[in-house]
């Protein structure tokens, strides 16, 4: 069996079939965090998702494989949604996210169950819909952040390695983003706590 | 070390670390125990752990479509 190693070395001098192998692997995660950092744009998710690889096969002889492959890739791939974001003027502004939220809600939020009904979540595509729009109210900063902890899964460690960040400013995003989409969620789904 | 003593802002960010499952066995443990007996800070986590759970909805399998699948085999192709 051909290790990923394996697929490295001889991607490395120019075998454009290994490198195929390298972008089955992982194309699916790449593509999924580049449409929901590029929330709303499909043009720009493909691009990302194609120029993410391309860039990996033009460097990946600078990839010294200190991390996994896969960190290198979405650190590409986030790098290339932020140079996108630079070259648009307008960003969500989200007054709330400015403000230091980090200790509230301790007693004056009312903690209301507005979870998904078991019909929502079996409808998918409406539920994903849902949550897509919310993600989308955010500035890039945050839904990158959110993306990677949240949605594919990495660890806050990860997360500040792949976006040049320290570990409390990751947490701290993940935070104020998270109470922005609780109280989005909150309104998108509505409280059931009367039903239940 | 007792959470009830600690300022509002170290308390979210330990209440934060469990959340995420970053912190060490006996600290997780001392805020199992203090979200049995805290309302607020119970609230505060069951809020948030629906929001993680509603977002991880978004990691389903996501294919490239065709086309910007082809249109990266291609240009592989021509390096």
């Amino acid at each position: 069996m051909i290790t990923e190693r394996d697929l490295i070395e001889r991607s490395r001098s120019g075998d454009a079939q290994a490198f195929s192998c390298l972008v089955g692997r992982y194309e699916d995660r790449i593509y999924r965090l580049a449409k929901h950092v590029c929330v709303g744009l499909s043009a720009e998710a493909d691009d990302v998702y194609q120029d993410t690889f391309l860039t990996a096969f033009k460097k990946l002889k600078y990839f010294r494989g200190d991390s996994e492959l896969g960190t290198w890739l979405y650190r590409i791939a986030s790098n290339l949604c932020l140079m996108r974001r630079r070259k648009k003027s307008s960003e969500p502004f989200v007054p709330l996210l400015d403000r230091p939220r980090d200790h509230d809600d301790g007693e004056a939020h009312q903690f209301r169950d507005w979870s998904p009904t078991p019909e929502e979540a079996a409808n998918k595509k409406e539920l994903v819909e849902k949550v897509t729009g919310a993600l989308a109210k955010l500035p890039m900063d945050y839904r990158l952040v959110l993306t990677l902890r949240d949605v594919e899964g990495l660890s806050t460690a990860e997360t500040a390695k792949i976006l040049k960040l320290s570990a409390a400013a990751v947490k701290s995003r993940l935070h104020r983003g998270r109470l922005f989409l609780r109280d989005e969620f909150e309104r998108a789904f509505g409280a059931k706590e009367s039903k239940r | 070390m007792k959470l009830e003593r600690l300022s509002c802002r170290r308390r979210v960010a330990l209440l934060l670390d469990y959340l995420d499952r970053e912190l060490p066995a006996p600290e997780r443990k001392l805020l199992a125990r203090h979200r049995a007996s805290c309302r607020s800070c119970a609230g505060l986590l069951a809020s948030l752990e629906r929001t993680v759970r509603t977002l991880h909805a978004l990691n389903r399998a996501a294919k490239p479509p065709a086309a910007a699948r082809r249109a990266l085999a291609a240009k592989l192709r021509n390096i």
